[in-house]
């Protein structure tokens, strides 16, 4: 008895003990992350109401970054080419990765682990090599010009990075290949988890491969899905690797993204003010982007 | 529970305030350049000192960058108690003005690019420290040609250029807009040097119909798209406009001036076929790296940056100014290849205006001739081995005779070189037309002269 | 699909022509030399590693310090610090960019490797707690908590019980940060004023615009830079896949 009621106050004493510790083991941690991530944040917000090119002191202007936001034709062209590249970034790859999960439900192929490996491997390379990568294939004398030179088709040759019509596809593309091969593996092992009484159930139903799809796999994919289209429709938000080595918003402006106006704006024209306010923008944006994707997500349940 | 969420939103409100600290309610400072009121010119007396020398010349196997490890070697070996620590960064502009207002890390010397975007903003915005009185005890305004100097000046009210205080001195290398030709192929052509305007377009078509490429251009890459324009403006429209709008010396609308016709003639070579195939996508490094390999008759270049390998390949081609339409007197786009100024914040200023004395000297110039690139100042023959060399030095001895030295047109505002990149794509791509390409760039200067009264 | 592009890119950089047409009877190793040589690529493999290395160091000891604390010693607190550290996986690089360049560049060692060192760990911090924490939890109560009642530290209990009982998490969280941090150019390109201090990618960038028509040097540069995290992710891959799923997954 005497042991017993010892050891809640030892353990009690511990606990104490151990959260002052706790508290130093945390400190690192939160000072690097307060340094680095919580101060910049709110301090982009303040400096969005300024104008300010960095070096003077700066004017305070209030709202009126965001303000001339709204008047301003390049913001709304990049916003406008975001909504492109939503397209390469995360319907296309989405789209390809639940066909090749119904597939392999269907089929019941194995996937070697050299295959996921594989289609995994753009995630791993480092935007610059993507974008040597993209950029010979579609110079103008690069595989693809190349490759429609040898089935006849030479005047579909295009100067596809110097195109107005096509340079923003044809990145976007660069984009599709970068998260397809992640979604594609989300997909197929998320259809892996779904029990097999279902598809059973459906077939007893005497359903088709279609509806099987939809009543089956597809909410059996609903938390993968939930991940892709956050990630994806994120990296086609904050694109600006891929085009800064490749086009640098050319020609002219017709492949500027948010990022590139951001980097454009604070750095080489001096205007620091609109630059944190469209990185203010970008991270509303992306958390409207988490939050609309989870509540949708979770009232289908 | 209650009390953690105090204690944490707490700890939230501590953040806001410190970041907010630490930026000081509004961020920025607001001091300026310091004087200098004492300038030292004896190299004794400069004690040891490290000079920081910021500049664009990263590839060491080029005439510049050869002239650079000659420059640097040279200097150290005459003011041993100097040493020279280069930073070679690409891209230059991009980050110059933040170096410059860094004050733990500002280099000593910085090549800041003449006109608005260089030495105009960058010394209205206090970063530059103004040489008048390093001027006075070098004697730079004796020594040098007036035209080149007014284009390291500028006033120190920040609202022009081309006038007041001096800020910046040229080195004795010249590099003007010019025509590259290849030499066998003129000769396979049956032709020879163009000598005006309506040769040299009759030269390209020649070339076209004999299945050669009379032009390499590349403009995916967007600026250097602009040479051809800057080249055509000289030899089409009137010097003395083109000099008063870079410096805003008297009230000429581009409109009124031969701009449009320079676009339009950009364009119809355009349409014309006269350029690479699909040029809008290839990037200028490519092209003149393909008319370097044998391909294409002409290239219009920056003197001194064609990419040969050897002095074997370089006489390989020749070099002249584009013909003016009017018959008039050689003008040509140019001048210094690179201006370099001082640091307001350096810590070494003496040493600094010493090795910048020091790059515009004679030695300077013989150094230039050593890797066939032509000098700016003095005396210099065109007797070298080198027929490209010899070309460059008639070149610049014929501008210099006539004073037909242009100012780069992209100078007049800080933003001018992004409008013309803009534009000119546009134009290309078919979406505007030579009227708004003038009309853009009239927009783009009264927009600037007006944030400047 | 997927492999082709790849496959260009390793027979271009093989390739002896400009144009990097592939010949698979005239393999060029030259290409890689020269690249070596003439974007000093050794020096900046170096600054890349070291770079490297001390990021995955650090994050790895301060965030599994950080979730020791959240999750087993419950710091009253903990709950909602963990919540503001989680906020910061939502909020977009380029959104801190701007102000954070001005911090650190107003510091005595602005412009060289250690402001990007600084940068990459503040930045993992998010991720790694996070991770970390998710696979404290996983540990039975029963375990940690008859550790404490043989009397052993907080400190004792963490090196003895809960390090060896998660080292998959950890190692997997090291290849995770490793491959983000060498794979990084934005940061980079803005934080480092240094040309000495370039990081490999950054160099192959600077690299790329020069070359712009040398298809077969910029191949066989790329291929370079590629080539140590992509060793890793041969000799990892399970973890790394696995990482990167499982992580997206439970945030």
């Amino acid at each position: 008895m005497r042991i017993m009621s010892a050891s809640p106050s030892i353990a009690r004493k511990k606990k104490k003990s151990g959260s002052k510790i706790g508290f130093l083991y945390l400190l690192p941690a939160l000072i690097a992350y307060g340094y680095v991530v919580i101060v910049p944040t709110f301090q982009s917000l303040w400096f969005s109401f300024f104008k300010w090119n960095g070096i003077t002191e700066a004017q305070w202007v209030g709202l009126n970054n965001y303000i001339g936001f709204l008047s301003n034709p390049l913001i709304k062209q990049a916003f406008s080419h975001t909504l492109v590249l939503i397209l390469f970034y995360s319907v296309l790859p989405i789209s390809l990765g639940l066909l090749s999960a119904a597939l392999i439900s269907k089929t019941q192929i194995r996937f070697s682990g050299f295959f996921r490996s594989v289609i995994f491997l753009p995630q791993i390379l480092t935007s610059v090599v993507i974008a040597v990568i993209w950029r010979q294939i579609f110079s103008t004398d690069g595989i693809l010009n190349d490759a429609l030179r040898a089935v006849g088709l030479e005047s579909l040759t295009q100067p596809w990075l110097g195109s107005f019509t096509f340079t923003l596809p044809v990145l976007g593309l660069a984009g599709s290949w970068t998260t397809m091969g992640l979604c594609m593996l989300l997909f197929i092992s998320g259809t892996a988890n779904i029990s097999t009484e279902l598809y059973d159930a459906a077939k007893l139903d005497g359903a088709g491969a279609i509806r099987e799809f939809f009543s089956v796999t597809l909410p059996g994919l609903r938390p993968q899905l939930a991940v892709a289209m956050t990630l994806t429709l994120i990296a086609a938000l904050r694109v600006f690797d891929l085009v800064w080595l490749t086009t640098r918003g050319g020609p002219g402006t017709s492949s500027i993204t948010p990022s590139v106006l951001l980097y454009s704006k604070a750095f080489t024209q001096s205007d620091v003010g609109a630059g944190a306010a469209i990185g203010v923008l970008l991270a509303i944006l992306a958390l409207v982007v988490a939050l609309v994707i989870v509540r949708v997500m979770d009232d289908k349940d | 529970m209650e009390q953690s969420k105090r204690k944490t939103s707490g700890v939230i409100a501590i953040f806001v305030a410190f970041s907010l600290a630490l930026t000081g309610c509004s961020p920025g400072s607001s001091d300026s350049g310091s004087d200098t009121s004492t300038v030292v010119t004896d190299p004794a007396e400069m004690g040891d000192v490290t000079l920081t020398v910021l500049d664009s010349f990263t590839d060491n196997a080029s005439p510049i960058g050869l002239w650079m490890l000659d420059i640097v070697a040279g200097f150290e070996a005459k003011y041993p108690n100097i040493k020279i620590k280069r930073e070679s960064v690409q891209d230059i502009t991009t980050n110059l003005k933040l170096k410059l207002a860094d004050e733990k890390n500002t280099p000593d010397v910085v090549p800041a690019n003449q006109g608005w975007a260089g030495v105009g903003d960058l010394s209205s915005n206090g970063l530059l420290l103004n040489l008048d009185a390093y001027d006075k005890a070098y004697g730079w305004s004796e020594k040098l040609p007036t035209t080149i100097l007014q284009q390291s000046m500028a006033s120190t009210d920040g609202k022009n250029i081309g006038q007041g205080s001096l800020f910046g001195v040229p080195i004795n290398q010249g590099a003007f807009v010019t025509v590259f030709y290849n030499r066998a192929m003129l000769t396979k052509l049956g032709l020879s040097v163009p000598k005006t305007f309506a040769e040299f377009e009759a030269a390209m078509a020649k070339a076209k119909s004999a299945g050669q490429i009379p032009m390499q251009l590349g403009t995916q890459d967007g600026w250097p798209a602009s040479a051809t324009l800057l080249a055509l403006q000289a030899a089409l429209d009137n010097s003395n406009d083109i000099i008063d709008a870079v410096f805003a010396t008297s009230n000429v609308k581009l409109a009124d001036t031969k701009l449009e016709a320079a676009v339009t003639a950009y364009k119809k070579w355009a349409d014309s076929g006269y350029f690479t195939k699909d040029f809008v996508g290839v990037p200028s490094g490519t092209a003149v790296q393909d008319f370097v390999d044998g391909k294409g008759l002409f290239v219009i270049w920056y003197s001194g940056y064609l990419p040969f390998k050897d002095q074997a390949q370089g006489d390989k081609f020749g070099q002249f100014l584009l013909p003016r339409a009017d018959g008039g007197a050689l003008t040509g786009v140019g001048a210094s290849l690179q201006q370099f100024s001082v640091a307001a914040k350096s810590d070494a200023k003496d040493a600094a205006a010493l090795f910048l004395n020091y790059m515009a000297s004679q030695e300077a110039g013989e150094f230039a001739i050593k890797y066939k690139a032509p000098p700016l100042f003095g005396k210099f023959e065109a007797s070298s081995d080198s027929p490209l060399l010899n070309d460059g030095v008639v070149t610049l001895n014929l501008i210099t005779s006539s004073n037909g030295y242009l100012p780069y047109f992209d100078w007049a505002t800080p933003t001018m070189l992004d409008v013309m990149t803009q534009q000119l794509q546009s134009l290309f791509g078919g979406k505007v037309s030579p009227k708004d390409v003038v009309a853009a760039m009239q927009k783009d200067y009264d927009t600037f002269r007006e944030s400047k009264k | 699909m997927v492999i082709v592009p790849l496959l260009l890119l390793l027979g271009a950089a093989f390739s002896p022509v400009q144009s990097g047409r592939i010949d698979l009877g005239d393999l060029n190793y030259s290409n890689f030399v020269n690249v070596w040589k003439e974007a000093e690529f050794g020096r900046h493999l170096l600054v890349s590693l070291r770079l490297c290395t001390l990021v995955v160091a650090i994050t790895l000891v301060i965030t599994t310090l950080a979730a020791y604390a959240i999750a087993i010693l419950n710091v009253p607190g903990s709950k909602w610090i963990f919540t503001i550290i989680l906020a910061g996986l939502m909020i977009p690089l380029e959104s801190i960019l701007v102000p954070l360049y001005f911090t650190l560049r107003a510091m005595p060692f602005g412009g060289g490797a250690t402001t990007l060192l600084i940068a990459h760990v503040g930045l993992n911090v998010s991720f790694g707690v996070f991770w970390m924490r998710a696979a404290f939890l996983a540990i039975p109560k029963s375990l940690i908590e008859s550790a404490s009642i043989d009397g052993a530290s907080p400190f004792k209990t963490f090196r003895m019980i809960v390090l060896p009982l998660t080292k998959p998490a950890l190692i997997t969280l090291g290849l995770l940060t490793f491959l983000w941090t060498w794979n990084d150019y934005f940061l980079a390109v803005i934080l480092i004023t240094d040309p000495d201090q370039l990081p490999v990618t950054l160099a192959i960038g600077e690299f790329a615009t020069k070359y712009s028509n040398k298809y077969n040097l910029m191949s066989a540069a790329a291929v370079l830079v590629a080539l140590p995290v992509v060793t890793l992710y041969i000799f990892f891959q399970r973890k790394f896949i696995q990482g990167v799923l499982t992580g997206a997954l439970k945030g």
